[in-house]
């Protein structure tokens, strides 16, 4: 679904400012994978995420997502975006209608579909994110913090892209809030088949969903596996800035102290099987 | 310890102008923080904690109620300067905090703007850089930094102006693992050494974890007052508030519940492994 080779991208090439925030990366997704991506601030995922949707176009190298290849001038990149959808980092800034219904409709709008088929898509987005009926004709800015964040993930949605991704769509957000939103994308995913791609900075959340792990480090791929292998590089992770989540720490505590754990224990419930297992098993 | 901060009933209410509705935000808040003292506020989106900070340096005064800090009323107009002084706030995106550009500009905006004397500034300006550990990048641009830089300059552009108390709202919200890591150590660091007053508000629990004292709020309410290893092994009452708890409590929790004698109060990942490595030390001697 998501190719890239040798993909470089150099900001204020020339310039004294020169910096590479990519350097020469390859990369291959299939279709309906769920990746998490992760890295400390200037690791380059922002870069990397704004290319897959021609934001940005790379210094060197291609990029073809959904069979387009993005690096080739005859490509319109108007149809990529319809394909590509992109949710940013508090998308709430960036609604603008009237109300809440037309900004969702705004993607579809320029899409060139008709009102009937409009209208689905948008009772369909606002229904998969949660965001009651009644609130399709209010103003956006009457809403809460949480509802406005939702609208605006809608008005992704509405396009029905093949890939979705986002952009840490639950920063700021209370756990219970963070946590439903996190589900919605995932049933959405499983739903419809989509490819999603999550920038995060909470090792918890991307462990619970997602299928393999991206780990961004100053402009490189530096693992993409799956959570379970991910997560057995406790220091090294923790060298680049980042971290395991906590149940991997106390599972890995725990093994070092001579307990028969597995490695790369990533969830609580995986934490609880494993430990009771040891602590009613036949020795060791 | 004397109390720094007093609530004392505190209501507050906006009206809608177009359809007239009146929102309660928060319905009756009494409390006491006592100088020194290092209190995490909790709360679901919309709990209110974000408007009772507001309430602390007078951004916000009650509609109904009592807020005094330092012993100043906080509806007192001709004392604001006086409370902003007093209490220094840091909010969630740094990016909006930043005035110059350069580091050691930024911090010296608020005593310019008190009118010191230059070497009162300079003195105010490397303490303050020096207490969040960030001397060395005083001649840096700010927009150059990371996330956890820019919000500790915006920490000593609070520290500046000497203040009594330090508000964070959502501080670590917008940072990558290790800013988070930076900022809240830089805060526990000032709470301790400098002995300030700090007033954390925050989604991370792991954060709340390291406050002498967790306040849970839950619509316009303080509805749980306590030490952390009092609110956190509730770990059912949180999650029906909104909330979660560290995975260390959550674990001991769950293992407690399928019956293993383990202490629910763990809070942190050290006093997780000690406690489940105990109890595999008396199975494996046990087995012997």
């Amino acid at each position: 679904m998501i190719k890239l080779r040798n993909v470089s991208y150099v900001y204020m090439q020339g310039g004294p400012f020169e910096k590479t925030a990519l350097d020469n990366i390859n990369l291959e997704i299939d279709r309906g994978e769920f990746i998490g991506i992760i890295g400390h601030t200037g690791s380059g995922k922002s870069t990397l995420i704004q290319m897959l949707n021609g934001l940005l176009k790379p210094s060197s190298g291609g990029i073809e997502v959904a069979g387009v290849n993005l690096t080739d001038k005859k490509t319109n990149l108007r149809d990529v975006r319809f394909k590509v959808g992109l949710v940013m980092q508090y998308p709430e800034y960036q609604l603008f209608e009237e109300t809440v219904f037309k900004d969702i409709a705004f993607g579809p709008k320029n899409m060139g579909l008709d009102d009937d088929e409009i209208k689905k898509r948008v009772e369909f987005a606002a229904n998969t994110v949660g965001l009651a009926p009644e609130l399709l004709e209010k103003s956006p800015f009457d809403l809460s913090g949480g509802q406005m964040r939702r609208a605006a993930i809608a008005g992704v949605l509405a396009m029905e892209p093949t890939v979705l991704i986002l952009d840490e769509p639950t920063a700021g957000l209370d756990p219970a809030g963070r946590d439903e939103i996190l589900y919605k994308i995932k049933d959405m995913h499983e739903r419809m088949n989509m490819t999603v791609l999550l920038v995060s900075h909470s090792m918890e959340d991307v462990a619970k969903l997602a299928d393999r792990i991206l780990v961004m480090n100053s402009g490189h791929v530096e693992m993409f596996d799956t959570p379970e292998r991910v997560f057995k590089n406790a220091d090294r992770l923790s060298e680049i800035g980042l971290n395991v989540p906590q149940v991997t720490r106390i599972t890995d505590g725990l093994r070092k102290l001579g307990m028969p754990l597995h490695e790369g224990i990533y969830t609580i419930n995986d934490a609880v099987y494993c430990i009771t297992n040891a602590l009613r098993g036949e020795g060791r | 310890m004397d109390t720094i901060i007093k609530a004392e009933n505190l209501k507050f209410e906006y009206r809608n102008d177009e359809t007239d509705e009146v929102t309660e935000v928060l319905k009756g808040v009494s409390i006491d923080i006592k100088r020194g003292e290092f209190v995490a506020v909790l709360g679901h989106n919309g709990s209110g904690k974000s408007t009772f900070a507001k309430h602390l340096n007078a951004i916000l005064t009650p509609t109904a109620g009592r807020v005094s800090v330092c012993g100043i009323d906080t509806a007192d107009e001709n004392k604001l300067f006086e409370i902003r002084r007093r209490v220094g706030m840091v909010f969630q995106n740094p990016d909006n905090q930043m005035v110059a550009n350069i580091v050691e500009d930024d911090v010296a905006f608020a005593p310019e703007n008190l009118g010191m004397p230059r070497e009162e500034i300079r003195r105010r300006v490397d303490n303050a850089l020096a207490a969040v550990n960030m001397s060395a990048f005083s001649k840096h641009a700010p927009h150059m930094l990371s996330g956890g830089q820019k919000q500790r300059i915006a920490i000593a552009g609070v520290l500046a102006m000497e203040p009594e108390i330090i508000v964070l709202d959502e501080p670590t919200a917008m940072l990558d693992p290790a800013g988070r890591r930076e900022v809240i150590s830089t805060v526990r660091r000032l709470n301790r050494e400098l002995k300030m007053t700090a007033v954390l508000i925050t989604h991370y629990m792991d954060e709340a974890v390291s406050a002498d004292r967790v306040i849970v709020m839950d619509s316009g309410r303080i509805v749980m007052d306590g030490v952390p290893s009092q609110i956190f092994p509730q770990v059912e009452r949180m999650h029906s508030l909104g909330l979660d708890t560290p995975q260390a409590t959550e674990l001991a929790y769950l293992l407690k519940k399928s019956g293993f004698n383990i202490d629910g109060t763990v809070l942190t990942v050290d006093d997780c492994i000690s406690e489940i490595s105990e109890l595999w030390r008396n199975k494996v001697g046990a087995d012997d």
